[in-house]
């Protein structure tokens, strides 16, 4: 998996190639946008991840530019600012996903691997992991053989951690894909649905798969 | 020279202070006034002696009549009437001619002072002429009745009038030194009236000076002040009040930014610093590191939050708008709450007329809603409820968000929509809470052309109502 990360501040950008890398992904890195562009067209990129202000040329030109010589990658746009008008401008210029700066690492992991899923077709009927298995078109959890009576947003959730099982989820991130809440709620409301669902899947069973995270958010592994 | 100062040069030639308008204004006036006064009593004081010269010069012409047409006239007693006077030094001339213009007879010396061709043709106007030594007289030329004594035609009279000139000469150099003097004691009254009637206005000038950003508390002295000053004084002093309360609340606003930084600050400095020189395993290191994701989270939230009100105060700041059905939308945030309200053993109920929609921003409306729900969740004791409610009015509509808490006290109510206002200081930092979620409730209805309204009572629950037009401003009215 090939990433291309257009960011201009060294530091962050150095961040991020450590940790995507770590992740398994292989990441070029340019701070220029008329560079980003050329590369963009010449590799196959899987993801494309755009900083909004570079020299040069900015992220949404860079978009353009790729889009109409048919490039169809997803891209990801980080910026600094969240005014609606930027985030409209991104979306109808073709753009998949955006994050505000600042963000946590653990988001854009999780946000990238979504960009690649819905690429890579339908999310999978079934889903195993450890003894904890999902019929998700059913929408039926089983563990250990025992049926889990759960309510229709707490299957959503635990199929949202079974499908990054391994990554750390923030909680805006499991508010917003649960709940459809488009906003960074500054209440602990996620915390008390991960307790209930944990009270179902995790506290009849020896192995715990819901971990908490702290200052990210919450993981099953 | 930019269009400023050029503007304030314009303000600058244009010249009199009001002190030097009203004086002009008043020596004008009053100066007329005299003016108008002395020259009415001039002129009543001219038409006087004419008119007494006038009927000494008819008088004579009707003695000398009288004695002409006596059926036997007496040729002596006329040559007494028209020498009468010849030596007094204030003289009357007579003279008769002949319908052919030839002098019948005279005043002894009138010839040679006022010849007879020199006199106007007959007429019963009196006229004013100079002799010809200069001398000013008024003289009256009449017809005599036909068939009088010595075929007389015609009567000439004058009196010499320069002791009247003389007279009115003088009363004319009077009357120049007393409008002289009047001129300049009108100067030096108005002057000083001026000045008088304007000391307030310039005591107010120079208390107003003293005013600056640092002294805000000063106010201007309104009694003793005449009326019309004291309406502008009151006016300036309601100003000062609400610009004191708007600089009270800036700098309340930035020291409470300011404390509010400096603790996540000092988490994340200490806790780096702690890990650095001390942490000796990676789980305290672990450890440190979450601290400081913590505080970082905890710092990028409250930026996010005070750049989206910053935002939200700008008039034109954009939002999108897209159809929203409340009763859809409102079960959608109660199941969100639900668990968290339970927990707190609250009930959380929605009641939403089916079928109303607005147009609104999803994501404002969904973190407004939100805000005030956590925020009851937080503030009602447990067996209470809360209730969502949303009220079609029309082209707007009301949700409120009524809990059955502790309520607000009285004088809380005014500032809870304030920036990092929190009824009670010490404990809500505690919850994470900021103080920011009911300014940016309000930040929110603005963004939508609406309102917030609170109504507390403490100890019987709080309701705040979002209302919100059902439809953005059309764009022309938008961009106005």
């Amino acid at each position: 998996m090939k990433l291309l990360l257009a960011e201009d501040d060294a530091k962050t950008a150095a961040f991020l190639r450590t940790g995507l890398t770590d992740q398994g992904f292989v990441v070029d890195v340019t701070s220029d946008g008329e560079e980003a562009l050329q590369l963009a067209l010449s590799i196959g990129y899987s993801v494309l991840i755009l900083d909004i202000m570079l020299p040069e040329r900015d992220g949404w030109s860079i978009l353009a530019g790729y889009r109409s010589a048919g490039g169809q990658a997803p891209v990801l746009f980080l910026t600094a600012r969240d005014a609606v008008a930027d985030r409209v401008k991104g979306l109808d210029l073709g753009a998949d996903d955006y994050l505000v700066k600042p963000f946590a690492f653990s988001e854009l992991l999780a946000r990238v691997r979504s960009l690649l899923r819905r690429r890579g077709g339908p999310a999978p009927e079934r889903a195993q992991y450890a003894d904890l298995s999902l019929d998700v078109r059913r929408h039926r959890a089983m563990r250990g053989g025992t049926a889990l009576e759960l309510t229709p947003k707490e299957f959503l959730l635990l199929a949202l951690l079974m499908e990054h099982q391994g990554d750390v989820l923030s909680r805006t991130l499991i508010a917003e894909q649960v709940w459809d809440m488009a906003f960074d709620s500054d209440s602990n409301v996620v915390d008390v649905h991960i307790r209930l669902l944990r009270a179902k899947v995790d506290d009849p069973f020896e192995r715990k798969l819901i971990h908490t995270v702290r200052g990210l958010g919450y993981v099953l592994r | 020279m930019s269009s400023a100062d050029r503007h304030a040069g314009r303000q600058r030639g244009k010249p009199f202070s009001l002190a030097a308008r009203l004086i002009v204004w008043f020596v004008a006036s009053a100066f007329a006034l005299v003016l108008i006064v002395s020259g009415s009593l001039y002129w009543a004081l001219a038409s006087g002696l004419a008119q007494v010269e006038d009927e000494t010069l008819l008088d004579k012409v009707h003695v000398v009549t009288s004695l002409l047409t006596a059926p036997h006239p007496d040729a002596a007693v006329i040559t007494q009437e028209i020498g009468e006077d010849a030596d007094a030094p204030r003289r009357t001339y007579v003279r008769l001619l002949s319908a052919s213009g030839a002098t019948l007879q005279e005043t002894p010396g009138m010839a040679a002072e006022l010849p007879a061709q020199r006199f106007p043709r007959v007429s019963h106007q009196n006229v004013s002429l100079h002799g010809v030594n200069g001398r000013p007289f008024r003289t009256l030329t009449r017809a005599l009745p036909p068939g009088v004594a010595r075929a007389s035609n015609i009567i000439e009279v004058a009196t010499d009038v320069s002791a009247d000139e003389h007279l009115l000469a003088r009363y004319r150099l009077d009357l120049g030194v007393v409008l002289g003097i009047a001129l300049i004691a009108c100067a030096g009254a108005g002057y000083q009236i001026v000045q008088a009637g304007l000391r307030p206005v310039r005591r107010m000038g120079r208390a107003a000076e003293e005013i600056g950003a640092s002294t805000l508390d000063k106010r201007l002295e309104v009694a003793g002040l005449p009326a019309e000053l004291r309406t502008l004084a009151v006016t300036f002093n309601a100003m000062l009040e609400r610009l004191q309360q708007s600089f009270s609340r800036l700098r309340q606003f930035s020291d409470d930014i300011a404390h509010e930084l400096r603790t996540p600050l000092n988490r994340l400095l200490i806790s780096s610093e702690v890990a650095l020189s001390q942490a000796k395993t990676l789980a305290e290191c672990r450890e440190a590191l979450a601290a400081n994701i913590d505080a970082g989270a905890r710092l990028s939230q409250m930026v996010q939050s005070l750049l989206f009100l910053a935002r939200s105060e700008h008039p034109a700041a954009p939002i999108t708008r897209e159809r929203i059905e409340l009763d859809r939308e409102l079960a959608a945030i109660e199941e969100f709450y639900e668990p968290l309200a339970s927990e707190a053993g609250v009930r959380l109920s929605v009641a939403c007329a089916e079928g109303l929609a607005a147009e609104l921003d999803r994501s404002l409306l969904q973190r407004a809603i939100g805000n005030l729900v956590a925020n009851a969740i937080e503030h009602t004791p447990r067996d209470g409820a809360i209730r969502i409610a949303a009220r079609d009015m029309g082209r707007s509509l009301a949700i409120e968000v009524a809990d059955t808490g502790c309520g607000i006290p009285a004088d809380h109510l005014p500032h809870v929509f304030d920036r990092f206002y929190r009824a009670d200081r010490t404990r809500g930092s505690k919850s994470g809470n900021l103080g920011l979620g009911l300014a940016i409730v309000k930040g929110i209805a603005a963004l939508h052309g609406g309102s917030v309204a609170i109504e507390s009572a403490a100890g019987a629950g709080t309701a705040i109502t979002l209302h919100l037009p059902k439809q953005g401003a059309a764009p022309a009215q938008a961009s106005a």
